[in-house]
This record gives C-alpha cells, sequence and structure tokens, in this order.
C-alpha cells in the first residue's frame, strides 16, 4: 500500500513538471505584457522591473479590438446558433421521416463531413452573389461548413426520443414547427449543446476563412486582428503581448469557468462525429 | 399518421440550401475551374484537360507541401496519439490533482491556433528568444540558433508546435474511453499474474479502439488540411521549406493562378477523403477483430 502512495506522488510530481511545458508559453505572454519595449526586447521570464500597465492602453488606443470582439461575437454567434438550430431541425426530420428521397439528402449532407473546402472557387461564388467581405458571406460560409455536423448528431440522437411524443403533439394539433421547437428540441438540448460547444471553439479560433473573406478592418474578427496587429507591431513585444493577453482572455475565463461542460461537450461531439 | 405532413420537406429545405450554395457548388466549380486555363488575367475558361495539373506536379511549390503535408499529418497524429494517451493513463489514475491537471492540458486546445503559432515564433526567435535562452544553459552555441530560419529545422518546429496544442485533445478522448472499462478487468488480470504492461496490452489497447479510431481520423484528416499554424509560425518559409498544400493554394490564389491553385485543391480534397476512408475501413475491421 505504501509503495503505491509512493508511486502515486512520484507520478503526481511528474505531471505536474509536464504541465509547465503548457504554462510556461502562458505565463511568458503574462510577464512580458507588463515590461517596457526595451525589457520585452529580450522575451524571458525575468520579472518587470517596473510594472507597465500603460501597455494594454497602448493596445486598445492603437487598435480596434474591441470592434474586432464584437465582430467576433456578432460572426461566431449566428453561425453557431443558425447552424446548430436549422442542422438539428434538418437531423430531426431527416431521422423521423426515412423515405427515399429523405435518405439521398441525408447522405448529400453528410458529404460535408469528409470533403474539404474548395477555397478558390468559393471566394468566386461569394463574388458572384457579391458577399465578399461581408458578414452575411462568411456567416453563410460557416452555417454551410458546420450544418453538416449538426444533422449527424441529431440524426443519431432522435432515435432515442419517443415517437409518442411526435403523435400526442400532433393529435393535440401542433404544426410542423410547433412539434420541433416545443415538444422536440428541448428533448435535443444536449446534441445541441455539443455542436455549439464544438462549432463555437472551431470558428471563435478561425483564422483560414477570415483571412480569405474578410479584407476590410471593420469586419475582422478577433484572431485576423491579432495577426494585423502583430504584422504592425511586430517590434515592440511589450505592447504585443498584453494585445494578445487582452484578446485571449475572454476565451480563457470562459473555458475555466465551463472546463467540465466544454470539455465533455467536444468530446461528444468528436466521439458520436 | 401522416409522416409527410409532421415532418414536412421545408424543415430541411433551408439548410440544404445554404449548404449547396455554400459548400457543394464552390466543390463543383473548383473541379471544373482545375480543368480550364482560368487566370486573374485570362477570363476565357478554354478547357485545357489536365494540363494545370500536369504543370503543378513539375512545380517545387507544389511537391514540397505535398511532401510536408504527408509528414506534418503522419508525424502530429503519431506523437498526439502516443503522448495524449499516456497522459491519460497517467490521469486515470487516483491522483488528487488530476481535474486541474487535465483542465491545464486541454487549455491548448481551446486556444487560437494562429495565436499560439505567434506565441512560439517568438518563444523560438534566435538570441532573443525563451526557448534558445533555455538551451543556452547546456550549450553556449545554442543561443542564436535560428530555428525557423533554417530549412533544416523549419518544418520540425511546426510539427512540434502542432502536437503542443493538440496532444491535450486526443487525451480527453483517450480518457473517455479508459473512464468505461470495467475495473474488474484488470483486477482478474492481476489475480492471473500479468504484468501492468501485459494487462495495456491485453485489456486497455483492444477496448480503446474505438477512441484511437476517432483520434487517428481526425488527427489525419485536420493534419491534411493544416493551414494557420504554418501561416503564423513560418509563412511557408524559408524559402519553399515549410509549404503544405493549403499553403500553397493560398500562394496560387496570390499569384493570380486560379486554376493551379484548384487543382491543387482537388489534389487536397481527393487525398482526404481517400485517407479517410481507407482508415475508416482498417478501425471498422479492428473493432470487429476484438
Amino acid at each position: 500500500m505504501k509503495a503505491q502512495k509512493i508511486k502515486r506522488t512520484v507520478l503526481a510530481v511528474f505531471m505536474w513538471l509536464l504541465s509547465l511545458i503548457v504554462l510556461i508559453p502562458l505565463l511568458l505572454i503574462i510577464i512580458n505584457a507588463f515590461k517596457s519595449s526595451a525589457e520585452a526586447d529580450v522575451m524571458t521570464l525575468k520579472l518587470p522591473e517596473v510594472w507597465q500597465f500603460a501597455n494594454f492602453a497602448v493596445a486598445v488606443a492603437e487598435s480596434n479590438i474591441f470592434r474586432t470582439f464584437l465582430n467576433s461575437v456578432l460572426i461566431t454567434g449566428v453561425s453557431v446558433f443558425a447552424s446548430s438550430i436549422l442542422g438539428t431541425m434538418a437531423g430531426y426530420s431527416l431521422s423521423r421521416n426515412r423515405d427515399k428521397i429523405n435518405r439521398k439528402v441525408y447522405s448529400y449532407f453528410l458529404l460535408g463531413l469528409v470533403v474539404p473546402v474548395q477555397v478558390i472557387a468559393l471566394i468566386q461564388v461569394l463574388q458572384k452573389f457579391r458577399m465578399m467581405d461581408s458578414y452575411a458571406g462568411i456567416i453563410f460560409v460557416y452555417i454551410a461548413m458546420f450544418v453538416p455536423l449538426s444533422v449527424f448528431l441529431a440524426y443519431s440522437f432522435v432515435s432515442s426520443v419517443p415517437r409518442e411524443l411526435d403523435e400526442a403533439a400532433v393529435m393535440d394539433g401542433a404544426t410542423p414547427l410547433q412539434l420541433f421547437f416545443h415538444i422536440i428540441r428541448p428533448m435535443l438540448t444536449p446534441v445541441i449543446v455539443t455542436s455549439f460547444i464544438t462549432q463555437f471553439v472551431f470558428i471563435w479560433n478561425d483564422f483560414q476563412y477570415p483571412l480569405y473573406l474578410l479584407s476590410s478592418s471593420s469586419k475582422w474578427t478577433i484572431v485576423l486582428g491579432v495577426y494585423k496587429f502583430i504584422g504592425q507591431f511586430g517590434s515592440d513585444w511589450n505592447i504585443v503581448c498584453a494585445y494578445i493577453l487582452l484578446s485571449s482572455l475572454p476565451v480563457i475565463l470562459v473555458y475555466l469557468m465551463g472546463q467540465k461542460y466544454i470539455i465533455s461537450g467536444m468530446v461528444a461531439g468528436a466521439v458520436k462525429g | 399518421m401522416n409522416y409527410k405532413k409532421m415532418y414536412p420537406r421545408y424543415l430541411w429545405m433551408v439548410p440544404l440550401v445554404i449548404y449547396t450554395l455554400f459548400y457543394i457548388l464552390p466543390g463543383i466549380l473548383g473541379i471544373y475551374y482545375s480543368f480550364v486555363n482560368y487566370t486573374i488575367y485570362n477570363d476565357s475558361k478554354e478547357f485545357v484537360g489536365f494540363a494545370n495539373y500536369i504543370q503543378m506536379f513539375s512545380q517545387n511549390r507544389f511537391r514540397v507541401g505535398l511532401g510536408n503535408t504527408m509528414l506534418f499529418a503522419v508525424l502530429t497524429t503519431v506523437f498526439k496519439n502516443l503522448i495524449g494517451l499516456a497522459m491519460a493513463v497517467a490521469l486515470n489514475t487516483s491522483i488528487r490533482s488530476r481535474n486541474v491537471l487535465r483542465t491545464i492540458f486541454y487549455l491548448p486546445v481551446i486556444l487560437s491556433t494562429l495565436i499560439v503559432g505567434q506565441v512560439f515564433q517568438a518563444m523560438l526567435q534566435p538570441d532573443t528568444g525563451l526557448i534558445n535562452h533555455i538551451l543556452s544553459v547546456f550549450s553556449s552555441s545554442a543561443l542564436s540558433f535560428d530555428w525557423l530560419g533554417n530549412p533544416n529545422t523549419a518544418m520540425w518546429m511546426v510539427i512540434l508546435v502542432e502536437i503542443w496544442k493538440g496532444a491535450g485533445y486526443c487525451m480527453v478522448i483517450y480518457l473517455a474511453g479508459l473512464q468505461v472499462i470495467s475495473k474488474e478487468y484488470y483486477e482478474a488480470a492481476s489475480i492471473d499474474g500479468a504484468t501492468a504492461w501485459t494487462s495495456f496490452k491485453s485489456i486497455t489497447l483492444p477496448l480503446i479502439v474505438p477512441s484511437i479510431s476517432i483520434n487517428v481520423l481526425l488527427s489525419v484528416v485536420n493534419g491534411l488540411k493544416v493551414f494557420d499554424i504554418i501561416i503564423a509560425l513560418t509563412g511557408g518559409g524559408p524559402g519553399m521549406s515549410t509549404q503544405v498544400l493549403s499553403t500553397t493554394i493560398y500562394s496560387y490564389l496570390g499569384s493570380g493562378a486560379l486554376s493551379t491553385g484548384c487543382a491543387a485543391n482537388v489534389v487536397l480534397t481527393v487525398f482526404v477523403i481517400v485517407v479517410f476512408f481507407a482508415l475508416n475501413k482498417l478501425f471498422a475491421k479492428l473493432e470487429v477483430d476484438h
């Protein structure tokens, strides 16, 4: 029993040492965000001589960080909400009525789970629709990318919801939309949360599509904003670190508060996907 | 009851239209463009057969990109899985702080790849970066080594950073798989005198085949599509040493070679589909065998 306990302690110590590999880069950003420009020229873990809180004011004043934050909220929020709801509704109806057409439509949706996006052709399509460099364009692209996942997750999960519920609701005179929104959607909450979290983490952090599809700075997302800010202030790493810290803080806080749900949601999204 | 009335087709019409216009249509157009001579200077779109593909395969930019994409997908998959599995096994014991450790190891997963890449780019700088400062304790010549500026090391650094970011994801999938294995199997095995390694090999491994399958599939497919981490760390350089397929497409777009870019994208698509179905088949067989 004692040997067991020693073994466990050694293992715990080893895992904590390993966790430093994750924590040190984060610590580095925090420490250097408070240094003077000259001190941050060499990025080490040495504490700043004088804590420069003004770095954050400079980072905010020299950028449109709040604007990029709001853009990210808008783009991520609308895309994730729409694709989760629309995809779940589609997955539910395809699963409940598996006639010939619906089986074909379902397979057609599943294509999107594997096949990568054709980026250059996508840009051409958006230009034809006059949706390049617009919120609507990138939002539709994200919805199209993630609807297959929501459809797929809902399709298998709906089988566990008894059909008698649907029949009782229809007897009481519910329309198809009422049936979905009032009776079925509440039963599908776990699977909606799963698609919501999985997609949120992807879209919020995405860099590739904002880079391709958004050119005017007033529409940049927070991640694209970080990229452009570094291009501009690359020599002042204290300011860059302050900017990185500010833009990552919301994600880290949300993660620390809801990590139990976020991790299990993303695991469920992967296991079923 | 009439299913057609209860579950009318308009319930899937809206997402179907969005998905068709913004996913499938570009897909079909991309294939079409890859067989015509479409550039930003030439809009005539005349049919040229496989000329774009033949030309592309003769170009270094594409060939290096293809090779690097495969190297990246294979190595990150192997190491993310080995490290993720090891961490999961370690955290599946009764260490008291395991929940905190799990939260820490998963943290890189929820951070933006672009931002992570930029931070590591700063850490890997010669003379000023933290990594060389740590290494200079062991060897004084290490301080000025330029990891990302050297064509022989840049790709390896990109792979390392991706492992740093992705191992935690594999870990939680493995943890979920490990937690459903009944303790009784291990007790029975230890009564029979099995060592820790034998019970890992003959109990744990066969029972987590589903988790292995998910992790490998996701890592490989995402590895083939890699883009953000390359742009953040090296931008494809130095020279062409860290080009991958996605960044090749980006640079074809930048130089106006639209058709060639589409051809590269079609190759990427074919690659992803073939690899996905091959791996899927392999794992389906493995799961049946056990």
